[in-house]
């Protein structure tokens, strides 16, 4: 008798087990993957360093994780983090002289897309940094791996400022480097906007007193101004890109808010909305949209806020 | 004579102006330009293999113009007080771009290949030598 019953309770317990298991992994934790390939700049070979991992998980803890060596020059990340809110993470790469040290930091949108990453970081060596030495790094900054030219320039870019006293070196060193800061945001996810934006501006600052610099490297005033745009552009793409995101993931507040603060953006500038294929019409759709939803999920939810959530909805379809 | 004597000068003196007009047109060495390196080059080389040939093929010819001086008074030939006054000119040009390069060595650096010490040793080197032919045209050398 006592065989039997432990025999029919068997299956139960391993349901149960599996259950308990999955219901643990989807809720606790994302499972992230992260491989990075490191390398020098100027012969491409595989080189050594310590490489960790660093992130703000949303309730505000810090995530800090070594990568563990696979191979010559080859780390990986395995692991089960709550990280699915996390927009941005970062990678130090921890190397011994005459290798400069760096920090990348990479946009995961949460990790919804690639919850598998793989990058390939170059580590740039200390050297004479000379007119020659740019020149080389402007072969490497049309063509992949778009890290390679970042790394040649951004060492350079620690030694040598943009500050007075001026020279066409600095002007072709920091324009240079922000031509590779930008191929990282289009082509590597790098979260490098900001940076872009500010060294475009501090060029645009120098540009009056030092023009003979700038008319020598065939940059003008219409050159540096449409790199802040087209970055202005990206930023808000990747901002209200998030609008349909968050419907499709069900999270109509959020897509409610978010197209609020577009409309109002879009006030200050449309011009730079209407680049990106954003007008005043499609916003008011999504938030529109989006309220209706929101006011279904509320009600559904029994959620405090569906008084609210309607009085918006109704006074956006008003003024539709 | 003095056709001869200021042809070899020129020549002999060549880098010095080469490093002047190059630090003009690239604007104080904050520019890029070609002839900072063309200068470069050729100073070099003149500075390794011919120099001291151009130098003791000068020496006679200063020291044909040099001049006993005897008292305060003393007349001294035009064409000695000419050539002091080229090489008195030499020597600051050389003082004032030895300066300049000084004082642009962060710029300078920029251009590699050891450049700021090329142009460096040409202007100081250059500087002294003009003294010393100076010297030399006044009879220093001669002095009993």
């Amino acid at each position: 008798m006592n065989n039997q019953s432990r025999v029919t309770a068997w299956p139960f317990l391993l349901l149960w087990g599996l259950g308990l298991f999955l219901s643990v992994s989807i809720v606790h934790a994302t499972p992230i993957d992260i491989l990075v390939k490191l390398s020098d700049v100027e012969k491409q070979e595989p080189r050594n360093a310590e490489v960790r991992f660093e992130a703000v998980a949303p309730e505000g803890a810090q995530i800090s994780q070594e990568l563990k060596k696979q191979g010559p020059g080859e780390y990986v990340l395995k692991g089960d983090f709550n990280l699915k809110n996390v927009d941005v993470y970062e990678i130090y790469i921890d190397i011994d002289n005459p290798f400069s040290k760096r920090c990348i930091k990479v946009r995961c949108d949460g990790f919804k897309d690639k919850p598998k990453q793989s990058h390939q970081f170059f580590v740039a060596k200390e050297t004479e940094f000379t007119y020659t030495y740019l020149d080389r790094g402007r072969r490497y900054l049309n063509s992949p791996p778009f890290d390679r030219a970042l790394a040649h320039f951004e060492i350079a870019v620690e030694k040598d400022p943009l500050m007075e006293p001026l020279d066409q070196y600095k002007v072709r060193l920091h324009y240079n480097y922000a031509v590779a800061l930008v191929n990282s945001i289009k082509y590597l996810n790098y979260n490098n906007i900001e940076k872009a934006t500010t060294i475009y501006k501090n060029l645009l600052s120098f540009y009056k007193d030092h023009k003979m610099f700038f008319d020598r490297e065939k940059i003008t005033e219409d050159l540096l101004n449409n790199g802040i745009k087209d970055l202005e552009a990206y930023e808000l793409n990747i901002k209200y890109g998030n609008i349909r995101s968050s419907f499709v993931e069900k999270g109509y507040r959020q897509a409610a808010a978010l197209a609020m603060e577009g409309l109002q953006e879009y006030e200050k500038k449309p011009q730079q909305f209407l680049a990106i294929g954003l007008n005043r019409k499609r916003l008011y759709q999504d938030a529109l949209d989006s309220y209706g939803m929101a006011v279904k999920q509320a009600e559904a939810e029994g959620a405090s806020d569906v008084q609210q959530l309607k009085a918006s909805f109704q006074s956006l379809r008003d003024r539709l | 004579m003095n056709y001869i004597l200021y042809l070899l000068m020129g020549v002999y003196f060549l880098p010095l102006l080469g490093v002047g007009v190059s630090c003009y047109i690239s604007a104080g060495f904050t520019m890029e330009k070609s002839l900072v390196y063309f200068v470069n080059i050729i100073s070099s080389n003149f500075m390794q293999y011919f120099r001291e040939a151009f130098a003791s093929l000068l020496m006679p010819f200063v020291t044909a113009y040099a001049v006993k001086i005897g008292s305060s008074d003393q007349l001294i030939p035009k064409s000695t007080k000419i050539l002091i006054s080229v090489l008195i000119l030499l020597f600051i040009v050389s003082s004032i771009l030895f300066t300049i390069i000084q004082l642009n060595q962060e710029h300078l650096e920029k251009f590699g290949q050891n450049i700021f010490k090329v142009y460096n040793d040409i202007t100081s080197n250059y500087a002294k030598e003009a003294l010393a032919y100076t010297a030399l045209t006044l009879g220093v050398s001669l002095k009993k």
